[in-house]
């Protein structure tokens, strides 16, 4: 798509109900999931620092050389491990905000706004494809628009997903802060 | 990517066409007429130039010279009417260029497609009438001359094929670049001009190149020469020093103007040369050397299509200096890059490959490209030359590959680059055995020529006899040879690190004037000559081999480019060394 | 938040071949945009234009066409090429070859994104190299001196140890005192290789000084052709935008070569030298000439590829034009290799052209550059010697080549051949240079300054002890 024919659909903005959809379970719901999140990685760091102290304290009873290195090497173990809990506590927390923001943006159906909304997205695959084209809703929300050898994808989901997709470096400010 | 539906009309465009297809820089707009082969067609929003390079009834083929990402069917084209020009200007000497002759210092950081067709700056010259109204003139006089204050200065000629009457001149003071400077026979010249980078500049007439070019690299000026309006081909693996080779020729060489175009080679070394070159001062003006240089600078990492244009249009720019009069030296480096450019381009329109998938052109792109050499007398009626030095990478250091095949046909010259001597140090790595030059006969004559060709012919007996023993003394010792065949040995050595090594590092030997290429080789020859003699009046040969040369051999560093009597001194001290040895 | 783009999808395939698909009915897709298929599965790939005509499109995908049907499929096209998001969010991780997360974290996020291709610096914004990069290895920082903005390859053969040096100085590289980074490119690699770089680096990785992207044998060959492009683009902005230097880590170029031949050969296109495409010279100085510095901005972005040269051969045209583009080359030897020497490098084929700029005083240490020379020298000498008495017997020897022939094992033991996990400082490796010059004869010592000399032997360093 053009910039032109994004400022055509542009006041009308079919996005909004999804938008909000995003930032209520961003407002609500990411701290709490931050908090999991964090909970999660503090749990595998002390457990690898327990790990390590064990480590340390078996390489103390061996030979100060050879514990020199055992040490080391505990050391380097226990951050790697720190460093993939942490790694994958961040990936825990993104996947469940993904979820999260699909479970919310279904919700819109029931607002008293989605037909409203529905008939502006029908509209925006009409000006996306041509009076001609067929426009269907999706089961779970929204709408699909068909003409030729086109399509767009104008589902609650696919527009929900887009903007998450978009969203990027606000998404890592959930574990920098 | 800019959007590129926003199309805001060019500057004089004379028709719109559609776009048809693109596939990199190959690009296929609709024929709408009017457009003719070599002409400059501005793609997009964006205004990416492009030259036609075919015509078929309904479609017409452009190569765009630099990045079409975005561009799609049914955006449009703009033929602007014209061919390819090189924008020629005061402004030239002591800048560095891009394939078109853009300025960089136009640019940022980073080369965004599209970004050198804004309007340039305003640029503006100081200029000096050498005519006043009235007076009849020619194609080709000098109408006076333009530059910043201080910087170097550029003349400005009437222009080929307009004569008549000077009816207006400006004042002699700073003017716009655009600003008209004379009028003659009612054709307005000013100090700027277009000229179409494929066509050569008129001449008066060419003549044979006669006076030698001194290039301060004692292998070459002492045996493989060249002359002012020649042409020559480097070819060297990497590694073997051709682009250092072709530096030091572009710092030292006694030519007025140098276009140095690096085509297709490394971002850094490009870097160095303009720092250097700024830095540097030019021993016969005492003024900067960067003021006697335009460097056109087409990096491997640049649109690879530019490549193609920058040899014809270092070439324009050589000829636009050579019309004023002057000796211009053109360095290309490297053709390798150029031709890859040609064959990339004609795999993209479906060329049928001729040899390792190069265009069949190939061959007669490069005979065109090394013919704008040459002496010439100028529409001026005075003389003036373009010598072309050409690099060439051959594939794994192939000399049978179709480039460096199909160039040494068309040149006067080849110097070879020897990797077995790089690889032993030996710099410059010219290899005395597969290098040639045609010129030697045109420069033999007269009291120096015939000297120098004395010389020369001594220089390259003694260095064939030493190879021809090179790979016996491998086998069985130099210990094993008769006594003047170890003589012929040892004169080798003396050769190669007394007279053809040359430090492009030490600020002595650099560079080397023809007084003290003469003297080193004299003082080599000499003392050559009293080992013989030595051995043949009964000294054994490992009492002469070892004794002490150094002062010959370190004379070439000791004495300054232009030191003779140094390198006699040396050449005395040695013959008195060996005196003693009776 | 900005309104998101609704893509229009095109349905209509009209062909399936090789790595690409034939697109029709498409209006405004512009050549090299990026392109999303998804398939009627659900399942996404990735695909970049390779040509626009009419109303066609030919797309080549990231991923392959393996197991693909023509109907059910969507394409959506970007309006613009392929983009990543940079900036340091890079670091610490490790990612497939097209920056897909491979250690279990969410994906990679940038404030900002930029284009893999790149753009060309300025020639006239350049700034010539002028600073060290120590690599912690002897027989680099002392002969061949890594320089900031260099792109400097070695040159291997198969069952040489390239890799793991490659590791060891993606490992240990610094430019002392200043914030450095490694962007670490594995194409082609065995499994058991990119095991083996992961777990080597991981305390790099840790320190988040480190993004490893790694490309194995069995990912799809397409993907082989934008790892180095990736590793690049994230290299560039933590460079010039976040004032680091860069250390780029690039291996095995051959893979990536014959990859490229692969793609070339499935686009149908005139094949060139041993059947790799005409443009390989100008592909690979596309991604060599990323490097550099930028007049004006802090950081700086080094390159160091790695290349197999098959059967050892160094014209063919992967080595051969990767020399044509570098500063010179770190060469490893089979011979030394065989001595049990690591790491083995060939000092006299090898050469960093950019070495007389970033070493010496005030870069590196006073004395570096004439002790390299005389080493360099040195070598040469006892090679001649070795050969010469391999020839005619060590009889024929005179007493100087007898002195080089002997310095050259204490050459190996002493000054190349160290531990595969220690770190030598600069000093320390200057050390072991000057102790293996003193066992020649003052008198074949020409290139060291007199003092230097004088010094040395008076103090009770280990003098001419033969």
């Amino acid at each position: 798509m053009t910039p032109a024919q994004a400022r055509a659909v542009d006041p009308a903005d079919p996005l909004a109900p999804v938008r909000t959809a995003l930032l209520r379970a961003a407002e609500e719901e990411a701290h709490q999931l931050v908090a999991a999140a964090r909970r999660d990685a503090e749990a595998v760091v002390a457990a690898a620092r327990s790990r390590s102290t064990a480590v340390l304290r078996e390489a103390r009873r061996q030979g100060e050389q050879e514990g020199g290195r055992a040490t080391a090497d505990a050391m380097a173990r226990t951050r790697h491990a720190v460093r993939a809990g942490v790694l994958r506590a961040q990936a825990e927390a993104y996947d469940e905000l993904r979820r999260t923001v699909l479970a919310q943006v279904r919700l819109c159906r029931r607002e008293p706004g989605y037909p409203a909304a529905r008939e502006q997205l029908s509209d925006q695959a009409r000006l996306l494809l041509g009076p001609e084209a067929v426009v269907i809703e999706h089961p779970r929300g929204g709408v699909i628009g068909t003409a030729g050898g086109r399509t767009v994808d104008l589902s609650l989901d696919a527009l929900a997903l887009r903007v998450f997709d978009g969203a990027g470096a606000g998404i890592e400010s959930l574990w920098r802060t | 990517m800019a959007d590129l539906t926003a199309a805001e009309p060019p500057a004089r465009p004379v028709a719109t066409a559609r776009i048809l297809r693109v596939a990199g820089p190959l690009v296929e707009l609709e024929n709408v007429g009017g457009i003719a082969m070599n002409d400059l067609v501005l793609l997009g929003a964006e205004r990416v130039p492009a030259e036609v390079v075919a015509i078929t009834t309904s479609r017409v083929t452009v190569q765009a010279y630099e990045y079409t990402g975005g561009l799609a069917p049914g955006r449009h084209g703009f033929p602007l009417g014209a061919p390819v020009c090189a924008r020629l200007s005061p402004g030239l000497l002591g800048g560095v260029f891009d394939g078109l002759l853009r300025p960089l210092t136009d640019f940022g950081d980073r080369l965004a497609p599209g970004t050198g067709t804004d309007e340039p700056p305003a640029r503006r010259w100081a200029f000096d009438a050498a005519v006043v109204k009235g007076q009849e003139v020619d194609e080709g006089t000098v109408i006076g001359e333009a530059g910043n204050p201080g910087g170097p200065r550029t003349r400005i000629l009437v222009p080929p094929g307009c004569t008549g009457e000077v009816t207006y001149v400006a004042d002699s003071a700073e003017h716009p670049e655009d600003t008209v400077l004379a009028v003659v026979g009612g054709t307005e010249i000013r100090s700027v001009t277009d000229w179409p980078v494929r066509r050569p500049r008129p001449v008066r007439e060419r003549v044979p190149a006669r006076a030698p070019l001194t290039t301060g690299q004692r292998v070459i000026d002492l045996l493989f020469p060249v002359a002012r309006g020649s042409t020559v081909a480097v070819p060297g693996g990497f590694g073997t020093g051709k682009t250092l080779l072709l530096q030091q020729i572009a710092k030292w060489c006694d030519a007025d103007v140098i276009v140095y175009i690096g085509c297709g080679e490394r971002g850094n070394e490009m870097a160095d040369v303009i720092t250097e070159f700024a830095e540097l001062t030019d021993p016969r003006t005492g003024g900067r050397l960067a003021d006697r240089t335009v460097i056109i600078a087409n990096t491997s990492n640049m649109p690879m299509m530019a490549r193609e244009t920058s040899i014809h249009t270092g070439a324009t720019v050589a000829e636009y200096f050579r019309d004023m009069g002057h000796d211009v030296v053109v360095i290309a480096d490297s053709t390798s890059r150029w031709a890859e450019a040609l064959r990339e381009f004609a795999s993209r329109t479906g060329e049928l490959p001729a040899e390792e998938g190069y265009p069949a052109g190939l061959a007669s792109a490069l005979a065109a490209f090394y013919e704008r050499a040459g002496a010439v007398t100028t529409l001026g009626a005075g003389p003036g030359s373009v010598t072309v030095l050409g690099a060439v990478s051959p594939p794994g250091g192939d000399l049978a590959e179709p480039v460096t095949a199909h160039t040494e046909r068309c040149v006067r010259g080849r110097w070879t680059l020897d990797r077995d001597l790089a690889y032993a140090r030996h710099y410059p790595a010219v290899s005395w055995s597969h290098s040639f030059s045609r010129d030697t006969d045109v420069l033999g004559t007269g009291r120096d020529g015939q000297e120098t060709a004395g010389r020369r012919a001594a220089v390259a007996e003694l260095l064939a006899a030493a190879d021809r023993l090179a790979d016996l003394v491998e086998l069985v010792g130099v210990g094993a040879l008769p006594a003047p065949e170890r003589v012929s040995v040892l004169a080798g050595r003396l050769i190669r690190e007394g007279l053809l090594q040359q430090s492009a590092l030490s600020p002595n030997d650099a560079h080397c004037t023809p007084a003290k290429t003469a003297a080193l080789a004299d003082a080599v020859l000499a003392v050559i000559e009293r080992c013989r003699s030595l051995v043949a009046s009964g000294t054994p040969p490992d009492v002469v081999e070892q004794a002490d040369f150094t002062a010959l051999l370190r004379a070439r560093e000791e004495a300054g480019p232009g030191d003779a009597a140094t390198v006699r001194a040396a050449r005395d001290t040695v013959l008195a060394v060996l005196g003693e040895l009776r | 938040m900005s309104p998101e783009r609704t893509p229009v999808e095109y349905t209509s395939v009209r062909e399936l071949r090789g790595p690409l698909i034939v697109v029709e009915g498409v209006g405004g897709v512009g050549w090299d945009e990026f392109a999303t298929i998804t398939l009627a599965s659900g399942e996404r790939r990735h695909g970049v234009v390779l040509e626009v005509r009419d109303d066609l499109a030919v797309v080549e995908v990231l991923e392959g066409t393996g197991g693909m049907d023509p109907a059910g499929l969507r394409m959506a096209f970007d309006g613009r090429p392929l983009t990543v998001p940079v900036g340091e969010g890079w670091l610490g991780r490790t990612c497939d070859g097209r920056g897909a997360p491979r250690d279990g974290g969410p994906p990679v996020f940038g404030r900002t994104s930029a284009p893999v291709e790149g753009m060309a610096v300025n020639p006239v914004r350049r700034q010539p190299p002028g600073e060290p990069v120590l690599t912690g290895i002897a027989a680099v920082d002392v002969l061949t001196t890594l320089v900031r903005g260099q792109k400097l390859p070695i040159f291997s053969a198969a069952g040489l140890p390239h890799l793991e040096l490659a590791v060891q100085i993606a490992a240990q590289a610094t430019t002392t005192g200043e914030r450095f980074s490694v962007v670490f490119a594995g194409m082609g690699l065995t499994h058991a290789d990119a095991f083996f770089v992961q777990e080597a680096l991981a305390e790099r990785a840790a320190a988040g000084e480190l993004c490893l992207l790694l490309n194995t044998a069995d990912d799809p060959v397409i993907e082989r052709i934008l790892t180095p492009r990736l590793a690049l683009t994230v290299a560039e902005h933590l460079a010039f935008d976040g004032g680091r230097h860069v250390l780029v880590i690039m291996t095995d170029m051959t893979s990536y070569a014959e990859a490229l031949r692969e793609v070339s050969a499935a686009r149908g296109e005139v094949p060139a030298r041993r059947a790799y495409p005409g443009y390989l010279y100008s592909d690979l100085a596309s991604l060599y000439e990323r490097c550099g510095r930028i007049v004006g901005r802090p950081g700086s972005v080094t390159v160091l590829p790695v290349l197999t040269m098959p059967a050892g051969d160094i014209t063919h045209p992967v080595p051969d034009l990767t020399g044509y583009i570098t500063e010179g080359q770190i060469v490893l030897a089979r011979q030394i290799h065989a001595e049990g020497v690591y790491p083995p490098v060939d000092a006299l084929s090898s050469l960093s052209r950019l070495m007389r700029k970033g070493a010496g005083l005030g870069r590196t240490r006073g004395d570096h550059l004439d002790v390299a020379a005389q080493l360099t020298a040195a070598l040469a000498r006892a090679r001649q010697a070795g050969e010469l008495a391999e020839l005619a017997g060590e009889s024929a020897l005179s007493p100087a080549d007898r002195r080089y022939l002997a310095m050259y094992p204490r050459y190996l033991h002493d000054f190349l051949h160290q531990e595969r996990d220690r770190t030598l400082a600069l000093d320390e490796s200057l050390e072991r240079a000057w102790r293996v010059l003193l066992t020649l004869p003052p008198g074949e010592l020409g290139m060291l300054p007199t003092a230097l000399l004088d010094a040395r032997n008076s103090d009770g360093s280990p003098g001419a002890v033969a």
